[in-house]
C-alpha cells in the first residue's frame, strides 16, 4: 500500500515534466516574439520584445529554454497571459476556486438525481420511469455538452429568463469587488456565507444552475445507469426479502436496507466522475461564458497565449493525477477487498 | 461466431436501431455529391455562402434547413458534415489504433524496461484529460483540419496501446506460444503470426466502435474554434455559428431553434448511433462488462 | 557413444527483483542429476508443484538454469546461441499436457503440422508436402480428411493426436512428453499412452515422460525418478521401483495409487 503510494507520487513529476515538455517543445514552432510574451510581466513590456527574446535566450536550444521556464515555475512565476490580461499565476489563483465550486454544484446534482432516477428505474423495472432512465441514460452520453447547453440556455435564458449566463450579475460584482465584502476562501458560495451576504449567495447559485445542469449530463448518465444495476442486485438479495417477509413497508424496504448498500458504488462512482469533468468544464464555462480555469484554458488557446496555455496544462495535469490518486485511496477504503498493486 | 454476432445485433431493438441511424449516416456521406451537389469543385467540403447577410435565414423551399449567420447552407453543412465526420473518425481511429498497436505491441513483446518505459508514456497522455490535451496541441499547431485530426490521434492512441497491450499478454500466457517456440519459431514469426491474430480482434472492433466518441471529441474542437477552416461543413462549427443567435430576437426568443437543432441534431444521432452500436458489441465481446 | 540427454548438478532460482525493496528468491530446482539413455523411456513422476514442469521448461531451453549442466546429444546448451537452438528443435521436440491450450485455435490442422515444416523449412514440395502431412496425420491414427479443421472441431483425444504428430513432423530423436495425457479422460489417457508407446518403439525415440500418475508411468517407462520439492529422492529401473521403494517418500506416494498396489495396472 505505501509502496503504491510512493510510486504514484513518483509519477507526478513524471507526468507533469512529460506534458509540459511536450508542449513546450511545440511552441518552439512558434516565433520567438510570440513567445515572449511568456517571460513579459507587464503589459508595457511588449513594446521591447527584441530585448526579452536577447534577456530570456529565447533563441537557445529547447533544454535551456524549459529548465529556465521551470526555474521560474520554482519561483511561483509562470508568465504574463494576454488573453487574461494578468499573470498566469494570479489567473489560475482566481479562476480555480470557480471551477471547484462549479464543479461541487454538478456533482451533487449528479449524485442527487442520478441516485433518485437510479432508484426509480430499478424499482419501477420495465415500467414507464424504467424506460425513462434507460432512455436517459444513453441519451446522455451521446448528446454533446455544446448542443445541451445551447438548448438550456435558449430555453431557461432566452424563453423563460430564469438564469443569466456569467458567473454573477452586475450587482455582485459591485459589491464582492466593494470595500465591505471579505475575500476568505476565493469560493463565492462560501464566502458570501461568511460575510453573511444571502443575495450575493443566491445570486452566485443561481448562475452555477445551467453550467451545473449541462456539466452534469455524462456523468449523471453514467450514475442512473450504475444506481439502477446496483440497486437491482440488493434488491434481489436475500436479506431485502426477509425484510419484506418481516412486513416493513416498502418504502422502508427500499430507502433503509437496499438502498444504503446499493449507494457503495455509486459513492466511489461520484468520486471518479468529479476529478473527470474537469475535461468538461472547459466547453461549459466557454459557452455560459463562466468565469473558471476552463474559459480561461479555452481563451488562452484561441489566442495562442503560450504561458496561459502552459500554466493552464500544468495546473490541469496536477489536478488531474492527484484526483486520481485520491480516487483509488478512496477505493480501498470503501471496498477493502480491494488491494492497491 | 460471425453470424451469431450478426444475428444479436439484428434481433436486439436498441443495436438494430444503431445498426439503422449508422447506415443512414454513412449513405449520407457516401452520396453526398448526390444529396447536396458540390459547389466549389477544389474544396467540396467549403458550404456554399450566398450573401454576407448577418442573421440566420429559417427553413425555406431553397434552404431546406435554413442558413446559419452569414448564409451558409444548414443542408449542405449536415449534409457534407456526415462526410467530414467519417473522413475524421475514421482516420483519426484507424491512425490512433495503428500506433497503439504497435507501441502495445512491443510493450507487451518486449516486457522488462520497455515495457514500462512505453507504458509511463501512456500514462503521461492519460494524465490530462483527453478533450484539454486536444485542445492544446490542436491550438498550438494553429486551427487546421489536419492539426485537429493529428491532435486527436495524439490523445486517443494510449488507451489502444494498453488495450492492445492486455490482450497479447494475455495471449502470451497461452500455451500454443510456448509451443510455437519449441517448434523453433522466431521472435517475429510468433508475434505475427500467433500473438497478433489472437489477440486483436476483438480491439478492433471496440476500436472501430470509437467513431462516435473521436467525432464527438472533434465537434467540440471545432466548436471552441480550434478544428476546421472557416466555412468549412463541419458539425461543431455550424453549432459555433449558432451561439450568438441562441437567445432569438425580441419577443420570439426561440426565432433562431433551427440554427442548434439542426447541427445538434445530426451530432446527436451520429454519436448516439455508434454508442449504440457499440454497447451491444461490447456485450458480446466481453460479457464481463455487461 | 554419449547419451541424448544428460543433466548434472542443475539448479534453478527465480528472482523477483522489485524496483525497491528485497530482491525475493525462490529455489525450484536442487542438485538434479538425471541421464536418459537412447531409445528408452525415462519416468518423471512427482507430485504437482515438485518442480517437473520447470525441470522441462530448463531442458527446452524456454527458461535459463541457474548453474549446473544440461547435455543434449553431447551439446552443452548453456552457450547455445539461436541459430544452435533452432537446429535442436529437429531433435528434441515436446507434447504438452493441454492439447487445448497448445494448439493456436486460428490454425487449421494443415497450418499446425506445417508450422514446423515451414520454419525448418523442409518437404517444399506441394506434393511432398501433401504426402507427408497425410502420413503425419496416419500415423496418429487419424483421418487425413481432418486437415482442413480447426482444433476446435476436435476432442482432446483427437487433439493430443494432432499435437503428437507436430512433434513428429521435425523427426526428433529425442521426445519430451510433459503430462501429456493428464488433461485428457480416463477412457482416452490409455489410447494416447497405447501410441506414444508404440510410436516410441517404431521410431526408437528416446523419451522423457513426465507424470504425476505412477499407473501412467508404470506402463511406459523403462526407468523411473522421483522428484520431490525439486531435487530427485529415489532413481530406479521401472521393475525394481515398484517392487522395492527405497524411500519412504516413494513409499508413501506408491501406497497412494490403488491401481498399482496389487502390482497391476
Amino acid at each position: 500500500m505505501m509502496r503504491y503510494l510512493v510510486r504514484r507520487l513518483c509519477l507526478l513529476p513524471l507526468v507533469v515534466l512529460g506534458v509540459t515538455f511536450a508542449l513546450f517543445l511545440l511552441t518552439q514552432r512558434l516565433s520567438p516574439e510570440m513567445r515572449a510574451s511568456l517571460y513579459v510581466k507587464d503589459p508595457r513590456q511588449m513594446g521591447a520584445l527584441e530585448e526579452v527574446i536577447r534577456q530570456h535566450g529565447l533563441r537557445d536550444n529547447v533544454f535551456k529554454q524549459y529548465g529556465r521556464w521551470l526555474l521560474n515555475v520554482a519561483h511561483g512565476d509562470l508568465g504574463y497571459s494576454p488573453s487574461a490580461n494578468m499573470p498566469v499565476a494570479k489567473a489560475l489563483k482566481e479562476y480555480l476556486p470557480a471551477t471547484i465550486q462549479l464543479a461541487l454544484v454538478t456533482m451533487i446534482f449528479v449524485i442527487v438525481f442520478g441516485v433518485w432516477l437510479g432508484a426509480l428505474s430499478a424499482f419501477y423495472k420495465d415500467k414507464w420511469p424504467d424506460v425513462l432512465a434507460r432512455f436517459i441514460s444513453v441519451g446522455g452520453f451521446s448528446l454533446p455538452i455544446f448542443v445541451l447547453g445551447l438548448v438550456l440556455l435558449m430555453i431557461f435564458y432566452g424563453q423563460l429568463g430564469w438564469f443569466a449566463p456569467g458567473g454573477y450579475s452586475v450587482q455582485t460584482d459591485f459589491i464582492i469587488h466593494g470595500p465591505s465584502f471579505k475575500t476568505y476562501t476565493g469560493f463565492l458560495l462560501l464566502d458570501s456565507l461568511l460575510n453573511g451576504n444571502g443575495r450575493v449567495f443566491l445570486d452566485v447559485l443561481s448562475h452555477l444552475v445551467l453550467p451545473a445542469m449541462t456539466l452534469c449530463i455524462g456523468s449523471f448518465a453514467l450514475m442512473v445507469r450504475v444506481m439502477r444495476s446496483s440497486m437491482l442486485e440488493e434488491l434481489n438479495k436475500d436479506y431485502v426479502r426477509t425484510a419484506r417477509a418481516k412486513g416493513l413497508a416498502e418504502y422502508q424496504v427500499v430507502y433503509k436496507h437496499a438502498g444504503k448498500n446499493a449507494m457503495i458504488p455509486v459513492i466511489t462512482l461520484a468520486a471518479i466522475q468529479f476529478i473527470r469533468l474537469l475535461g468538461g468544464t472547459v466547453i461549459v464555462e466557454t459557452i455560459f461564458d463562466y468565469p473558471g480555469i476552463g474559459r480561461f484554458g479555452v481563451l488562452a488557446a484561441q489566442q495562442l497565449d503560450i504561458a496561459g496555455i502552459l500554466g493552464f496544462s500544468l495546473l490541469v495535469a496536477v489536478l488531474f493525477v492527484l484526483g486520481n490518486l485520491a480516487t483509488d485511496l478512496l477505493y480501498t477504503a470503501a471496498d477493502p477487498r480491494i488491494r492497491l498493486e | 461466431m460471425k453470424r451469431t454476432l450478426w444475428k444479436r445485433v439484428i434481433q436486439n431493438k436498441t443495436s438494430l436501431a444503431g445498426l439503422v441511424l449508422v447506415a443512414l449516416f454513412a449513405l449520407t456521406a457516401l452520396l453526398a455529391p448526390v444529396l447536396a451537389p458540390v459547389h466549389n469543385p477544389n474544396n467540396p467540403y467549403q458550404m456554399p455562402q450566398e450573401s454576407y447577410q448577418i442573421a440566420p435565414q429559417p427553413p425555406s423551399a431553397q434552404h431546406w434547413f435554413g442558413t446559419t449567420e452569414q448564409q451558409y447552407d444548414l443542408y449542405y453543412g449536415v449534409v457534407w458534415g456526415a462526410r467530414l465526420a467519417f473522413k475524421v473518425g475514421l482516420t483519426v481511429t484507424a491512425l490512433a489504433f495503428l500506433i497503439g498497436l504497435l507501441v502495445g505491441g512491443v510493450a507487451a513483446y518486449c516486457g522488462g524496461k520497455v515495457d514500462e518505459i512505453l507504458m509511463r508514456l501512456t500514462d503521461v497522455v492519460f494524465a490530462v484529460p483527453s478533450l484539454v490535451l486536444a485542445m492544446v496541441i490542436a491550438a498550438m499547431l494553429g486551427p487546421d483540419l489536419k492539426n485537429m485530426m493529428l491532435a486527436l490521434t495524439v490523445v486517443a492512441w494510449p488507451s489502444y496501446a494498453r488495450l492492445v497491450r492486455g490482450d497479447i499478454l494475455a495471449v502470451k500466457q497461452r500455451n500454443f506460444v510456448t509451443a510455437a517456440r519449441t517448434l523453433g519459431a522466431s521472435g517475429g514469426r510468433i508475434f505475427f503470426r500467433h500473438l497478433i491474430p489472437n489477440s486483436i480482434y476483438p480491439s478492433v472492433v471496440v476500436a472501430s466502435l470509437d467513431i462516435g466518441y473521436m467525432v464527438l471529441t472533434a465537434a467540440s474542437l471545432s466548436f471552441l474554434g480550434l478544428g476546421a477552416q472557416p466555412g468549412t461543413a463541419d458539425w461543431g462549427q455550424l453549432i459555433a455559428l449558432a451561439r450568438n443567435w441562441v437567445l432569438g430576437t425580441p419577443g420570439h426568443p426561440l426565432a433562431y431553434w433551427y440554427t442548434v437543432a439542426v447541427p445538434g441534431g445530426a451530432i446527436f444521432l451520429f454519436v448516439l448511433g455508434w454508442n449504440l452500436l457499440g454497447d451491444a458489441f461490447r456485450d458480446i465481446l466481453d460479457p464481463r462488462q455487461g | 557413444m554419449t547419451a541424448p540427454l544428460v543433466i548434472q548438478q542443475l539448479c534453478k532460482i527465480y528472482v523477483r527483483k522489485p524496483f525497491w525493496g528485497k530482491r525475493v528468491e525462490k529455489t525450484v530446482l536442487t542438485g538434479i542429476d538425471l541421464t536418459l539413455q537412447k531409445g528408452k523411456v525415462l519416468g518423471l513422476v512427482g507430485e504437482s508443484g515438485c518442480g517437473k514442469s520447470t525441470l522441462c521448461k530448463v531442458i527446452l531451453g524456454i527458461e535459463p538454469a541457474t548453474s549446473g549442466l544440461v547435455q543434449i546429444n553431447g551439446q552443452d546448451t548453456a552457450v547455445f546461441s539461436t541459430k544452435q537452438w533452432r537446429a535442436l528443435r529437429r531433435q528434441m521436440q515436446v507434447v504438452y499436457q493441454d492439447p487445448y491450450a497448445s494448439l493456436d485455435p486460428r490454425f487449421t490442422v494443415r497450418q499446425l503440422l506445417s508450422e514446423p515444416l515451414d520454419i525448418h523449412g523442409l518437404y517444399r514440395g506441394k506434393s511432398s508436402r501433401e504426402t507427408y502431412l497425410r502420413e503425419l496425420l496416419s500415423s496418429v491414427q487419424l483421418d487425413p480428411v481432418f486437415l482442413d479443421r480447426y482444433p476446435h472441431a476436435f476432442s482432446g483425444g483427437q487433439r493430443q493426436r494432432i499435437a503428437i504428430a507436430r512433434a513428429l513432423a521435425l523427426k526428433p530423436d529425442i521426445l519430451i512428453a510433459d503430462e501429456p495425457v493428464s488433461a485428457l479422460d480416463v477412457s482416452v489417457q490409455a489410447q494416447i499412452l497405447n501410441l506414444l508407446k508404440e510410436i516410441q518403439q517404431k521410431r526408437q525415440l528416446s523419451m522423457l515422460f513426465v507424470t504425476h500418475d505412477f499407473a501412467v508411468a508404470r506402463f511406459l517407462c523403462d526407468e523411473i525418478a522421483v522428484m520431490h520439492q525439486g531435487k530427485i529422492v529415489e532413481h530406479a529401473p521401472a521393475d525394481k521401483l515398484f517392487t522395492h521403494p527405497q524411500q519412504p517418500y516413494t513409499q508413501k506416494l506408491l501406497a497412494a495409487v490403488p491401481s498399482v498396489k496389487g502390482g497391476q495396472l
